[in-house]
């Protein structure tokens, strides 16, 4: 038995797996935000990002695919689980909180959106994609990162460091009022 | 080869699915899912047109992107815990006070 | 594009998961027989010859235990939760390599993927934890994901040591790297970060002295308290081969992968494999002999000793790599 793939099936395989993603993903970020119950939202969001991350290992980009594992799974939808585990919101009263019109305009928003840009996708007359594909290596990005981004990646680093004390003093200031 | 603009529509449709969770739904913490989607939107589309140009700006773009949006968590996700310390919702229109 | 062939790359797929599969069940045996012994006790003896057919008995009593769903657990989430874990901690096997030839993925940035895929088996604790909707279950998961969380900086941190000496992510590399360095292991050189990532293993995979997660006099089991029969077994082979995976980092990191003192002919994992045995020793060793953390003591622990060592292990790193050039 030699189950041995010619390579002109190769590309087809790899449409598939693209489709694949690409439903994944859509399903991910329908069940985010249609979801009832929000951990399942969140786990709708966790499905769309790890749709995300494959497309983007499709787009020759393998590290800015792990990093997003890294930190939008690992970090922002687990920091979101704990937002959800910390307040416990009733979620019993999710289903009937959407205010008349809201709905049918933001139904009606998003679909102009989505038509206009992806119409614009469509339509515009695309240079064709360069010969050589670039290697999105860690190397090449790290060299960028501290030669001609340096300064914006010293501001990011403030940033962050920014957020971190701004949110343990939001988050704390309302458990000193509890306390006392 | 995919075409890029599949890459562009898909980014258009998660925008748009973004947009809609926002409007639509008034639970604080949806809304900000809604807002992780649609900055994914916009990596999705930095990462194809990098991919395409053979241009690692974008994908640099992305990482800064995503450290942003770390941020964001961090900040949004302790308002919304704060918020419910001492609202006890997480419903944006139930935090109508500065309503007159 | 080269053509791919599939029949080799599904051997080594069911070779390697079976193997790794083999050894989760045998470590138990050896887990009970350390600890056993530690303790002046035999361990198991019953079945088979000194006990040999324990874990086989054990795995046949799980798979055929009855499957009890709470009847307020969210179904969904309480399904895929356990599967989340071993699918995330089964993936990591993928890009490790054995010996010089045998990797399945050598990917360029193998040491990311394991970050990666072990903070997505954390988030299937948590949602066990969230969807069994009991009280020992969400505080396990609760803990676990703070534990996992905070110590996954630490010990991403102490390995940064390691990337900059090697200056890749290459798991294969790295081990190369190390072979051609002055002492032949990380260790030496990088022992600050060797011992910030020998604790943070610890509380990575919810081992003793860290296992709040699921301490039994307190949590009952913690996040896996409502699981039972094959879906407790799923996550108990998951937090085995998360002990695999992290023992095999520390081996491809810091104790020099498949190179040893003299090559051993026709198996050329040996060493690999014999310090893989000698973490998991030090993991039964550890619970056999230290009482756990409190809760504070473990985020203290983890935020203002590990992280603050292990930046300074990093800058120490450079420091050192700039005079030695």
């Amino acid at each position: 038995m030699n189950l041995s793939i010619s390579p002109e099936a190769v590309p087809l395989i790899r449409e598939g797996i693209f489709v694949g993603l690409i439903i994944v993903t859509v399903f991910g970020a329908l069940l985010a935000t249609l979801a009832k119950r929000m951990t399942r939202a969140v786990l709708g969001l966790v499905v769309c990002f790890l749709g995300i991350a494959g497309i983007y290992y499709f787009l020759n980009s393998p590290f800015v695919a792990l990093m997003q594992l890294l930190i939008y799974v690992g970090a922002v939808a687990v920091t979101i689980c704990f937002a959800i585990m910390l307040a416990e919101p009733d979620e019993r009263k999710l289903a009937a909180k959407t205010p008349g019109m809201a709905g049918p305009l933001a139904v009606l928003l998003g679909a102009t959106v989505t038509w206009v840009l992806a119409g614009t996708a469509i339509k515009a007359e695309w240079m064709a994609p360069a010969v050589k594909i670039n290697e999105g290596s860690v190397k090449d990005v790290g060299v960028s990162l501290l030669t001609t981004y340096s300064m914006v990646f010293e501001l990011v680093s403030i940033v962050l460091l920014i957020a971190i004390l701004g949110s343990l003093v939001i988050a704390r200031s309302g458990r000193d009022k509890a306390e006392c | 080869m995919i075409p890029v603009s599949w890459y562009l529509t898909l980014a258009a449709i998660l925008f748009s699915i973004g947009v809609y969770g926002f409007l639509a739904r008034r639970n604080v913490i949806i809304m900000f899912l809604s807002i992780e989607l649609m900055l994914n939107a916009a990596n999705l589309n930095l990462v194809a047109v990098s991919h395409y140009l053979t241009d690692l700006r974008g994908q640099i773009l992305t990482f800064f992107i995503i450290a942003v949006a770390a941020a964001e968590a961090a900040i949004g996700l302790g308002i919304v815990v704060a918020l419910f310390r001492n609202k006890a919702t997480v419903y944006a229109d139930e935090i109508a006070q500065m309503k007159g | 594009m080269a053509e791919i062939n599939f029949t080799k790359l599904l051997v080594h797929l069911v070779v390697l998961v079976d193997v790794v599969l083999l050894h989760v069940a045998y470590a138990t045996y050896f887990e009970r027989k350390v600890i056993g012994h530690m303790q002046m006790r035999m361990g198991p003896t019953r079945v088979g010859p000194m006990g040999l057919l324990q874990p086989i008995a054990d795995g046949i009593k799980l798979f055929f235990k009855e499957d009890i769903i709470p009847a307020a657990a969210d179904r969904p989430l309480f399904y895929a939760a356990p599967i989340i874990c071993l699918v995330a901690m089964l993936s990591c096997l993928a890009v490790l390599p054995f010996d010089p030839n045998h990797v399945l993925a050598d990917l360029n940035i193998g040491l990311i993927f394991i970050f990666a895929m072990s903070s997505l088996a954390s988030y299937g604790v948590v949602l066990a934890g969230w969807a069994s909707n009991s009280k020992y279950s969400f505080l396990g998961g609760m803990r676990s994901m703070s534990q996992v969380i905070s110590y996954e900086i630490a010990m991403g941190l102490s390995l940064v040591g390691v990337m900059m000496m090697t200056g890749s992510l290459n798991l294969g590399q790295i081990v190369a790297a190390q072979a051609a360095s002055p002492f032949g292991i990380y260790a030496i050189p990088q022992f600050i970060g060797f011992f910030v990532f020998v604790v943070s293993m610890l509380a990575e995979t919810n081992r003793v002295p860290f296992d709040l997660p699921e301490a039994e006099t307190e949590l009952v089991a913690g996040y896996c308290t409502e699981y039972s029969g094959i879906r407790f077994s799923l996550f108990f082979m998951a937090e085995y081969i998360g002990m695999i995976v992290m023992a095999s980092i520390g081996t491809i990191c810091f104790l020099g992968g498949w190179n040893g003192p003299f090559t051993v002919p026709y198996v050329p994992f040996f060493w690999f494999l014999l310090k893989i045995y000698a973490i998991m020793f030090f993991f039964f060793w550890v619970r056999a002999t230290l009482p756990r953390y409190r809760y504070d003591q473990l985020m203290d622990l983890g935020w203002k000793f590990l992280i603050p060592l292990a930046l300074a292990n990093i800058l120490l790193t450079g420091l050192m790599k700039t005079v030695l050039e």
